[in-house]
């Protein structure tokens, strides 16, 4: 009888645990270009990263606020920028890697396959790639950490 | 080859109908602030209740979203919002955007949304019997400290077999 509690617990804890170390990705995160930062969230089961700031907010051909002008749907092309979501439907496989999702490059409009690792609690390799991982470009975000006022 | 030919216009045989999310409860935990903010909305429901009068196992042989209305609900309090994006997924499917509300969200009447040209991959969504509505809704006011509420209701074009 022990025996089965302490299996239960065991269990219980590593879910816990499993599930704590999926979450980890959430946060607010910083390309390496500076150019914008990305929140990323769990909707459902997986998780999402949206531009949540820009760099530049103004298109300076229009100057109106950005939007994603190259998106292959016509239809969308007035969807502003501030609040796109890039990367979409990640799902955490362990040992800190989030698979199976895609990120958005809206300089081209085009969208890339993507897995993301996890190398410390403050920094995510990003990286996108077309069919094969090998053929693809890693980023480095780094985590925006508020600093405590003294 | 005379057998395919047989197969195959069997299952042309196909009916579409137009089915309507009840209101759902679309809602952005706060406190908000400023910029984009992630609402959500939740449809549970039985492929079996849509269709009642498709005899065999319900197939989607196709699925379109043709319209998404977002309303405002009765003396609720609401922050100056801006553009809406709205997207949905499934528990087994990527997520897809389906409109965009190309100006401010007016919180005093319903608001129709201009519906995606490319909508991809809908049929398996539909056929999960759960869907995920994802509003991403700009809000210009600094903060907001209450919950943003409102009703959604989708219209889809079905297509089923017989």
């Amino acid at each position: 009888m022990k025996n089965i509690f302490l299996i239960i617990a065991i269990t219980l804890f590593s879910y816990a645990s499993t599930a704590q170390d999926a979450d980890a990705i959430i946060g607010v995160w910083e390309p390496s270009h500076g150019k914008a930062k990305v929140k990323i969230e769990k909707i459902g089961e997986k998780y999402y990263g949206k531009i949540v700031w820009l760099k530049e907010k103004i298109d300076p051909e229009t100057g109106e606020r950005k939007v994603d002008k190259n998106n292959p749907d016509e239809s969308m092309r007035n969807v502003p920028l501030l609040g796109y979501r890039i990367l979409k439907d990640f799902e955490h496989v362990g040992d800190g890697t989030w698979e199976n999702g895609t990120i958005y490059d809206p300089e081209n409009g085009k969208t890339y396959s993507c897995v993301i690792n996890m190398k410390d609690e403050n920094t995510l390799d990003i990286r996108g790639y077309v069919g094969v991982k090998t053929f693809g470009r890693t980023d480095t975000w780094k985590r925006l950490v508020i600093k405590n006022k003294k | 080859m005379l057998l395919s030919i047989f197969i195959c216009s069997c299952s042309g045989e196909t009916k579409t109908h137009t089915v309507k999310t009840p209101k759902l409860a679309l809602t952005a935990s706060g406190p908000l602030f400023q910029g984009s903010n992630t609402a959500t909305a939740t449809w549970n429901y039985e492929l079996k209740e849509l269709f009642p009068n498709v005899k065999e196992e319900i197939e989607i042989k196709s699925a379109r979203v043709s319209s998404i209305q977002v309303m405002p609900i009765k003396e609720a309090d609401y922050p100056q919002l801006g553009k809406m994006v709205v997207e949905m997924k499934s528990p087994n499917t990527k997520m897809t955007r389906i409109g965009l509300l190309d100006a401010d969200l007016d919180v005093s009447e319903t608001n129709n949304l201009s519906i995606a040209d490319v909508q991809e991959d809908l049929e398996e969504t539909f056929a999960d019997e759960k869907i995920i509505f994802v509003g991403d809704i700009d809000m210009k006011d600094e903060q907001f400290y209450d919950d943003l509420r409102f009703d959604l209701v989708v219209t889809f074009e079905i297509e089923t077999n017989m």
